[in-house]
């Protein structure tokens, strides 16, 4: 139950907010991050157990038909993300009570934030595929009402959108490919799918359903092509940024790679597809930061990019390359979610995110400018911030990966070269220099806003120093289940001088370069419409409005408002289906020995019948309503006399008095009824065609139901117990009054409702015609 | 004889669904009736016939000896004919109103809010 109940904690600021905020309406935020604070140090203490190499399971039957349990998972990779999310809960939680401090819809933020957090919590302890992807749809769906925040703006509204079709729809490939793992495996759960990797890895749909889940991941942490929804997504609060759009949910495709490597790690098509939309992704997204001018924009594309290396490095494989990775993810959360608060500072404190308006802005926000340089410098890769341990270690494993190792190598460089090029432009451009007007006077945001960013740009910086003694025992046990072996993680800050640090100096002096002749990159890539050019963004802005015109159409073609055309369709539906499952030819009596085992005939009966025919024939030709009414009543004695033939007297009686009485109500109001609308001949032999089909499908169905015997055992227990046990001889009526009682309680609770249906109609005054139709 | 009644009884069909596809309203009601005609018959006649033998237990004895009808499909289609007629009812009185409210008795007119709007 502890871990259902940890997971249920997390949600819980979702139903707390609404309350919290209208008892303490300047604090609650900060009282709600109680809850992260909470679960955080639950994961650390946890982690003090999973270090001496402990792995936490508990389940819980939920769904037992779909195998989906509430299995939940506590290992070094799982804790290891758990910590990031609920610590930079904490931060997020406090930024954002400021951040959103004078906005009237902020109980509403904290619901969507908490809802979020909650799902991100259940998907990494999730200990099963399928319950993974649960918590996995439900961050898609938590993003977007955050990023609709501002549902007033229609850009918020199609950026939230976007992104959500774009995730969701990577979510659907992933479910494919879990139902598929699960059909193969016959298990969705982690350690049973670890300790037998070839349960997957032998069966012939193995690369499909890699692929497929590697599309659910690339959705996510939008790698390309799939990437152009978290730029835009930038439409969100800051708060949201930080959080969702760096830290956490865009790292959630990265642990799903992560968690599934220890069975695909080793598939050849796991080192071709990750390393090589990874590292093409990881160039795009810098080369693609280093042209906008959008302090957000820049953030989202470098975000992209730093995404591209971690699955880059997955790809690769190696143990040096996964330790990279993890290693990374830490990195990338300290720097980049500072930034992404550094970046809502600098919004909401000057009116303006573009770069080239900003400059000298050190004196007015000193506190943000102290946590963008510490979070600039960690992502320059200085020493000693934890940055600069994190390039050192992913240098060495791009220059190390089996295979394309130049290539890998150069990609990172030039990744690292523009990375380092941003990070001079956002932590010393925008601070320093003359002092600049901006749309809003500028000075330093509130305190609330200052915890976060500078607690995670130090907490950069701390994480360099003392690598060894805080980064490396989590990180080990992280990569070791990645991994599925016990490999060895050394963080050190101080290699010596190696040819990986002289790449780093490198990294940062042609960076320097870059920075100088930026404006001229941005001018030259303007002169070509980047966007465009590789535009998976323009694909997806065409899809949409064909999706709705083709989904307008079909709905036009089934739904065309004629009730005629909705019933030929169910009809031929039915019918389709009759033949399909019966088939045509599956007599196996011949049809002519029908005649012979029926009950013969009797010239009175078919007398009988043929007046019925008689009837129907003067009721399709006849116009005049009386003549109809009569003509039916006709063919409802001849049921009548049908029913009285074949042992039925009751029914037959039943049958004559109703049918009496509906020709009385029909002769009442029949000078109130309407009269024949006529339809042109030519629709009239439309019609023909699915009558008579319909009614051959039911004659059909009759004879073919006649050439097998009837299980008669419900017969013979109503003709054994109708006397013994109720005491009547006609077991009709003993049915119906005694052994299926409620049933008839049931019919006549459907003629009272009927009949108050007709009072209420009758009871409707007649007002002024309204005109209908053409 | 069943093979004429089942004959009948797809015709009973054919009828009724031929009405329901007409614009008019008292064709509809007329179709609705049919097919009530054609649902009870073929209730009654898919569990085999036997003629003129109810099911009843002779007075004196407890159980039925030799052959007798099927009193199930007899006790539905008792059920059928009496919860068809509340329905019948209701059409038409409710088709009456809708007639005498709008003017139309054409089912044409009357698919306002099942169009799409451009």
């Amino acid at each position: 139950m502890e871990f259902l109940l940890i997971v249920l904690i997390s949600f819980s600021g979702s139903l707390l907010s609404p309350l919290l905020f209208r008892l303490l309406p300047k604090k609650a935020g900060l009282i709600m991050a109680a809850i992260p604070l909470f679960l955080f140090s639950w994961a650390s203490v946890k982690m003090w157990h999973i270090v001496d190499g402990v792995v936490f399971q508990e389940s819980l039957a939920w769904v037992q038909s779909f195998g989906l349990d509430l299995l939940f998972r506590l290992d070094g990779l799982s804790v290891f993300f758990l910590m990031l999310i609920t610590g930079f809960g904490v931060f997020i939680h406090v930024y954002a009570n400021s951040y959103l401090e004078n906005d009237k819809n902020r109980p509403r933020f904290f619901v969507f934030l908490s809802l979020f957090m909650g799902a991100m919590v259940g998907l990494v302890m999730s200990g099963s595929l399928l319950l993974m992807f649960v918590f996995w749809e439900l961050t898609s769906l938590s993003s977007y009402l955050l990023i609709g925040y501002y549902h007033n703006k229609e850009k918020s509204r199609d950026s939230a959108l976007q992104a959500m079709l774009v995730t969701v729809m990577g979510g659907l490939f992933m479910l494919a490919g879990i139902i598929l793992i699960g059909h193969e495996a016959g298990t969705f759960r982690f350690d049973e799918l670890m300790a037998n990797p070839d349960l997957i890895l032998q069966s012939p749909n193995v690369n499909l359903i890699f692929i497929l889940l590697a599309i659910g991941a690339f959705t996510k942490s939008a790698q390309f092509p799939f990437h152009f929804w978290l730029p835009n997504a930038m439409e969100a609060p800051a708060p949201v940024s930080a959080y969702l759009h760096s830290t956490t949910m865009v790292k959630a495709g990265i642990f799903l790679l992560a968690r599934i490597s220890p069975v695909f790690n080793g598939l050849p098509l796991w080192h071709v597809l990750l390393p090589a939309v990874g590292g093409f992704t990881m160039v795009y997204g810098a080369v693609m930061a280093i042209i906008h001018t959008d302090l957000k924009k820049i953030l989202a594309y470098t975000t992209v990019s730093a995404l591209g290396i971690m699955v880059m490095l997955l790809g690769i494989g190696t143990t040096v390359a996964v330790q990279a990775a993890m290693i990374f993810v830490l990195a990338h959360a300290l720097y980049k979610g500072t930034l992404f608060m550094v970046a809502g500072n600098i919004d909401h404190e000057t009116g303006t995110r573009d770069v080239t308006k900003l400059s000298g802005l050190r004196k007015k926000l000193p506190y943000t400018f102290v946590a963008a340089l510490l979070a600039a410098m960690s992502m320059s890769g200085v020493l000693p911030f934890f940055g600069f341990v994190a390039k050192e270690i992913l240098y060495h494993a791009a220059a190390h990966s089996p295979g394309w190792s130049y290539l890998t190598l150069a990609a990172t460089f030039i990744a690292g070269v523009l990375f380092a090029a941003l990070a001079i432009e956002i932590g010393y451009k925008i601070f320093f220099g003359k002092e600049v007007e901006t749309p809003k006077h500028a000075h330093e945001a509130p305190r609330g806003m200052l915890f976060g960013p500078l607690s995670a740009a130090v907490l950069g910086l701390v994480g360099g120093l003392f690598a060894e003694q805080l980064a490396q025992p989590l990180l080990h046990h992280t990569s070791n289940v990645v991994l599925k072996v016990d490999s060895v993680l050394k963080l050190t800050l101080w290699h010596g001088f190696t040819l990986i640090f002289g790449l780093s100096l490198l990294t940062l002096a042609a960076g320097w370069g870059v920075y100088r002749v930026r404006h001229k990159i941005r001018s030259f890539a303007g002169r070509f419409n980047l966007n465009n050019l590789f535009g998976p963004e323009a694909i997806y802005q065409k899809f949409i409005p064909t999706l709705l015109k083709v989904s307008k159409a079909q709905t036009r073609f089934f739904q065309s408002g004629l009730l005629r055309n909705y019933l030929v369709i169910i009809a031929m539906f039915f019918v389709g289906m009759v033949f399909l499952v019966v088939g045509f030819g599956s007599f196996d009596v011949p049809f002519l020995e029908l005649f012979h085992s029926s009950v013969g005939f009797r010239w009175h009966e078919v007398l009988i019948v043929a007046i019925m025919l008689i009837a129907l024939g003067v009721l399709l030709t006849s116009e005049s309503r009386l003549t109809v009414i009569v003509a039916l009543g006709l063919v409802g004695y001849g049921t009548a006399m049908i029913f009285l033939f074949f042992g039925a007297p009751d029914v037959a009686m039943t049958q004559f008095l109703i049918e009496t009485l509906t020709v009385v109500l029909f002769v009442l109001i029949l000078n109130k009824l309407p009269k024949f609308v006529d339809i042109s001949t030519s629709m009239r032999r439309r019609f023909i065609t699915p009558a008579l089909l319909f009614g051959l499908t039911m004659t059909f169905l009759l004879l073919w139901v006649h050439q097998g015997e009837i299980d008669p055992s419900l017969k013979e227990y109503f003709a054994q117990n109708s006397y013994l046990q109720a005491k009547g001889h006609n077991i009709v009526n003993v049915i119906l009054v005694d052994f299926r009682g409620l049933d008839t309680l049931g019919e006549i609770t459907v003629l009272v409702v009927a009949s108050l249906g007709v009072y209420s109609l009758l009871k409707i005054v007649k007002e002024d015609k309204p005109k209908v139709g053409k | 004889m069943d093979v004429l009644l089942s004959i009948i009884t797809g015709l009973l069909y054919a009828v009724g669904f031929y009405l329901l596809l007409h614009k008019g309203m008292t064709k509809m009601i007329i179709g609705i009736m049919a097919l009530g005609y054609a649902s009870n018959l073929f209730i009654f006649i898919v569990a085999r016939l036997t003629r003129g033998i109810p099911a009843l237990i002779k007075a004196g004895e407890s159980t039925v000896s030799g052959e007798y009808a099927d009193p199930i499909p007899q006790a539905l289609v008792l059920t059928a004919i009496v919860i068809g007629f509340g329905i019948q009812a209701f059409a038409i009185v409710l088709l009456r109103q809708v007639y005498l409210n709008t003017g139309t008795a054409n089912m044409d007119d009357l698919n306002i809010t099942d169009k799409l709007e451009n």
